[in-house]
């Protein structure tokens, strides 16, 4: 059933492909938390945006992935541009709902006291607030992370797309072998993504038990 | 050194006053308790002398300037916050929380952590407690560390609400004493906001009721509100057994050393610590009991009921024998202290 000569002889373009993978996730996850960020700076200005963007943000999630992609072709083709860009917003929505859910479940007592004591606005943000959604935030990046290595092999059908180029190569030619390797290196590739987010919490956050 | 100049305030979307025209003076360096049933704004009165709620009218002055002239942040980082339930940063060490306003203040790394270590002993804290994070704390040992943040820049003025309220009842009582033995040391202004008219007796220098909307309904001392309440509403809210609160509201060492006539010898060791009654053969001697002259006449009144003469011996600080006590000594005391009778 799995032709093991196939895999020796293509060990090389298959890593590859595997490399273009890890790479698309990185930009996508990159990018969603850099704009992610910009958005929860903003809601610091102006607090009445926050419920607006959850709602938005979450609607926006059902969009189907291949749907958006194939929304954004018309203005960047078949390029990996147009594959970072889904990925970011599917990335910029896990993370922003995280984000502003754990600021906004930060104990309100906590917050007061900051206040109480003489924390300036900004101080409170980046001493207390910050810190105290950390949690949150990097267990939205770990969601985002695992979500996006699967997000990018659908990707595959404009031409990007990673490992998941593997899956249209067996599919079209009717060969398996292909298609295991690309589910083993997906599974694998998430796995490490998520022990990634986990090993970066357990050493981050001491605080909580 | 708090001064509120007829400050008003109503709660946004209630037509109910919150605070109405409350005129106080606090004076310098003592333990000032608000107390009343909760909704009567004592919170709110205290939470305005930090700006963390705002006044409709009225002045409120810290040491002669108006609060309200003052930029915000520097107002409150030269008052002493402490809240209910200790409200540590749980991400911080406790080191890093004590820290928290010197930080703001900009101080030297050295001189933080210099200052940090003299308030955990100040708290009565081991230093190993330093490196660990406020979850690993008890809740009595949290409060002790929200204490010691509160100090940490040495503030005039310390505000506490309800600082000990989530406590057990044994650890809260030791916590109220240290803070009493810790304002003999330190003269801090301490403004503190009770429902507990048992600790607003126990730790205040002055006690302020509030009834509903703020209103001020008698400001004095402990001894006097007990005495002479200003009103049925005082009355009521001292509760019962107004005597027994007086009792252990005065120590030992308040009254003169009287000789009192007992039926048994006492013997003391050659460095005066008292040892045993001696029995005169035909009836056997009371067990011994000694009270220190730093415990309250409560504690007293409750060791003579223990024993068979109803006779306590009174020891110094060191254990030496002072005296000793009956339930005579403490007739004499609570009637020195009745209003008419003071004078006779």
């Amino acid at each position: 059933m799995i032709d093991w000569s196939w895999i020796l002889e293509n060990w090389l373009p298959i890593g590859l492909l595997l490399a273009d993978h890890v790479q698309l996730v990185t930009l996508g996850l990159c990018s969603g938390m850099l704009v992610a960020g910009l958005m929860v700076l903003l809601t610091l200005w102006k607090p009445v945006l926050a419920r607006p963007l959850i709602y938005l943000s979450g609607i926006l999630f059902t969009v189907p992935s291949l749907a958006l992609f194939i929304l954004i072709m018309p203005f960047t083709g078949l390029s990996k541009t147009t594959s970072v860009i889904g990925l970011s917003l599917y990335a910029l929505l896990i993370i922003l709902q995280n984000t502003l859910a754990g600021l906004a479940s930060n104990p309100a007592h906590i917050l007061e006291e900051a206040r109480a004591l003489g924390y300036t606005r900004l101080q409170c943000f980046l001493g207390v607030e910050l810190p105290l959604a950390l949690p949150a935030l990097l267990a939205g990046l770990r969601t985002t992370s695992v979500t996006l290595v699967g997000l990018v092999t659908v990707t595959a059908l404009i031409g990007q797309g990673g490992l998941g180029q593997l899956f249209i190569t067996g599919l079209a030619q009717s060969f398996t072998t292909p298609v295991v390797v690309s589910l083993i290196l997906t599974v694998l590739l998430a796995f490490c993504f998520d022990y990634l987010f986990y090993s970066l919490d357990k050493f981050l956050i001491r605080w909580v038990r | 050194m708090i001064r509120f100049e007829s400050v008003m305030k109503t709660h946004r979307g209630s037509a109910r006053l919150a605070v109405s025209g409350l005129t106080l003076h606090i004076p310098k360096g003592e333990i000032c308790v608000f107390v009343g049933p909760s909704g009567c704004g004592k919170t709110t009165i205290l939470r305005m002398i930090n700006r963390l709620d705002s006044q409709d009218s009225g002045r409120i002055r810290v040491d002669g300037v108006a609060t309200d002239e003052l930029d915000v942040v520097t107002l409150r980082r030269g008052i002493g916050f402490m809240m209910q339930s200790s409200a540590l940063f749980p991400h911080q060490t406790v080191a890093q929380n004590i820290g928290a306003v010197p930080r703001l203040l900009g101080w030297g790394r050295d001189k933080i952590a210099q200052r940090v270590s003299e308030l955990i002993s100040l708290v009565g804290l081991q230093p190993e407690f330093l490196d660990r994070y406020p979850n690993q704390l008890s809740g009595g040992q949290q409060s002790r560390v929200a204490l010691a943040r509160a100090l940490a820049s040495d503030p005039p003025v310390v505000l506490m609400d309800e600082p000990f309220a989530a406590l057990d009842p044994v650890i809260r009582e030791r916590l109220q004493d240290e803070l009493v033995a810790l304002q003999r040391r330190l003269h801090k202004t301490i403004i503190l906001v009770t429902h507990d008219m048992e600790e607003a007796i126990k730790i205040g220098d002055r006690i302020a009721i509030f009834e509903g909307e703020g209103k001020l309904v008698q400001f004095d001392t402990p001894h006097n509100i007990l005495a002479r309440p200003a009103s049925e509403f005082v009355r009521n809210f001292i509760g019962k057994d107004p005597l027994l609160k007086q009792l252990s509201l005065m120590r030992i060492s308040d009254l003169p050393v009287d000789e009192i006539d007992c039926e048994f010898d006492l013997l003391l060791d050659e460095k005066r610590i008292p040892s045993k009654w001696l029995s005169d053969s035909t009836v056997p001697a009371p067990e011994l009991v000694t009270v220190s002259s730093e415990q309250s006449l409560h504690h007293a009144l409750m060791n003579m009921l223990s024993v068979q003469n109803g006779v306590v011996v009174r020891v110094g600080e060191n254990g030496r024998y002072e005296g000793c006590l009956s339930l005579g000594s403490l007739y004499k005391a609570l009637n020195e202290r009745r209003p008419g009778v003071a004078q006779s």
